[in-house]
């Protein structure tokens, strides 16, 4: 063979290899593009949805069903944030949500209904305001309320949060239905007898009164009742929540963040009170009004902080406080 | 260069051009891309500037107290407060992410004594380009029960 036509086919293989490399050079740069096109995809998704709850989480008596992105939410390190998973379930960008008054199941749908109620004084017929809780909750997902021995609904104030339906004990779930079944002071679980095989089913069983009211959730898995754990539900508010979010962990993350959300605005008003009365606006009543906050805000634990503020005693203790104040034309707590 | 010299090269020589024209391609797609990620980031940011405004619009720590029957009503005596809890280093890290990289200003103009007043809220204390945005309030002093127009803008910085 000739020097020349042995140089050719080397120089071939040099293209080759070349072209080879840079085909793979090209494909890595492709990928790391699509990759981290993905990623900004993701986090805008995710920021997306955050500012739609954020601007929704403070809207006063919102009622209306909003698109978002099919996230997850979690609590990484007691923070709830919306997440977007692999398929092992490993979250790969979160998102908080922390600074929101806001409860909402453990998985998004792009399409989810909105309400907000106001989170006020409970049972006080004077109006004191520390701004608005949102729900997210899944409109495929039914919430069952069953009726007590009374043959009515104890919670009246629950049917204005939720979609609730009123049901006998005897649930007649149909094949792949999503539910929510409520039970006031009745350790009986659901009959299931005549039910078919739910999609999901969640039973939140309500005991207790007033601030020490707990809810017990329960998942139906394999026919029998499996419970998730105990929650504290000072009141309504937060009883809706744990309908909500269905799931203790994510109930108790929302409850810090609506409790440390509070505690701010508690803190402004306590601090309006003072300056108002040191400008010498309804000095004495205003610094009475002003303790009643020192005292709130020594709890240190976040659920004790909002069972004080939901305790009937502390409740009653403020709102004779707002009528006073109306009363003597005097600026009032919110 | 010998003409035999020369037609070993070709093969080489057809890989470097292909490879110019794959990687001007690539560029040109990467750049597109990136030309609109940037539009819709300041379509996006505009989408939250509103919705900034929306929320501050509703926040408790602004709002006037129940007796107000007022809409959109900003208490000023809230308002001073919640600026200076946005001074301390755990309120600004507690709001900063909600209200990002923005200037928070409320403006508000006393007819009786012909001021205009000015309460930073939030200072992203950053300098260079801005975008502002405004909506207009009522606010309310308590001390002397009057009413003020007022203006809330934000500045987002990019």
């Amino acid at each position: 063979m000739k020097r020349g036509q042995l140089e050719s086919p080397i120089q071939w293989i040099i293209a080759l290899l070349g072209g080879i490399a840079l085909l793979g050079m090209l494909l890595f740069g492709v990928k790391s593009c699509a990759s981290s096109g993905q990623d900004q995809l993701d986090a805008g998704a995710a920021r997306s949805t955050a500012t739609v709850i954020n601007t929704q989480a403070w809207q006063p008596n919102t009622n209306s069903t909003i698109q978002v992105a099919p996230l997850h939410v979690m609590c990484p390190a007691g923070t709830l944030s919306l997440a977007v998973v692999d398929n092992s379930g490993t979250p790969t960008t979160t998102y908080p949500i922390d600074r929101s008054p806001v409860f909402l199941p453990a998985k998004l749908q792009s399409t989810m209904r909105a309400t907000t109620t106001d989170l006020k004084l409970a049972r006080s017929p004077v109006q004191v305001r520390y701004g608005s809780v949102l729900y997210l909750s899944d409109p495929t997902v039914n919430y069952y309320v069953i009726q007590n021995e009374q043959g009515q609904l104890q919670d009246q104030q629950l049917k204005n949060m939720l979609p609730l339906v009123t049901t006998q004990r005897a649930l007649a779930i149909k094949e792949g239905e999503k539910a929510v079944v409520i039970s006031f002071d009745d350790p009986r679980g659901p009959d299931m007898s005549q039910s078919k095989t739910p999609a999901s089913l969640v039973w939140i069983r309500v005991s207790g009164s007033g601030v020490e009211r707990q809810a017990t959730i329960y998942k139906y898995e394999n026919k029998n009742w499996k419970q998730q754990g105990i929650v504290a539900v000072p009141n309504d508010v937060f009883l809706a929540g744990a309908i909500i979010t269905q799931d203790p962990t994510l109930y108790q993350c929302s409850l810090q963040a609506v409790a440390k959300r509070t505690r701010y605005v508690t803190q402004i008003m306590q601090l309006r009170l003072e300056d108002l009365a040191a400008k010498g606006v309804c000095k004495e009543p205003l610094q009475r009004t002003a303790l009643l906050f020192k005292e709130l805000h020594s709890a240190q634990q976040p659920e004790n902080y909002l069972s004080i503020l939901f305790s009937d005693t502390y409740t009653k203790r403020l709102s004779a406080q707002q009528s006073a104040l109306l009363q003597q034309g005097c600026p009032v707590i919110a | 260069m010998k003409k035999g010299q020369l037609q070993a090269l070709e093969p080489i020589l057809a890989v470097i051009i292909i490879a110019i024209i794959l990687v001007i391609g690539f560029i040109y797609v990467v750049k597109i891309s990136t030309n609109e990620s940037v539009q819709d980031e300041m379509l996006s940011a505009e989408n939250e500037d509103t919705a900034t405004l929306t929320m501050l619009s509703a926040m408790p720590e602004l709002a006037c107290a129940s007796d107000i029957k007022e809409k959109n009503c900003i208490d000023l005596e809230k308002a001073k407060l919640f600026s200076q809890l946005l001074k301390t280093p755990s309120g600004r890290s507690y709001y900063a992410s909600l209200f990002g990289k923005r200037d928070i200003i409320i403006t508000y103009f006393d007819i009786e004594k012909k001021q205009e007043n000015t309460i930073v809220l939030f200072d992203y204390e950053a300098q260079g380009a801005s975008i502002g945005s405004r909506t207009y309030f009522t606010a309310h002093d308590a001390a002397t029960k009057n009413m003020h127009f007022a203006i809330l803008s934000i500045k987002r910085f990019s």
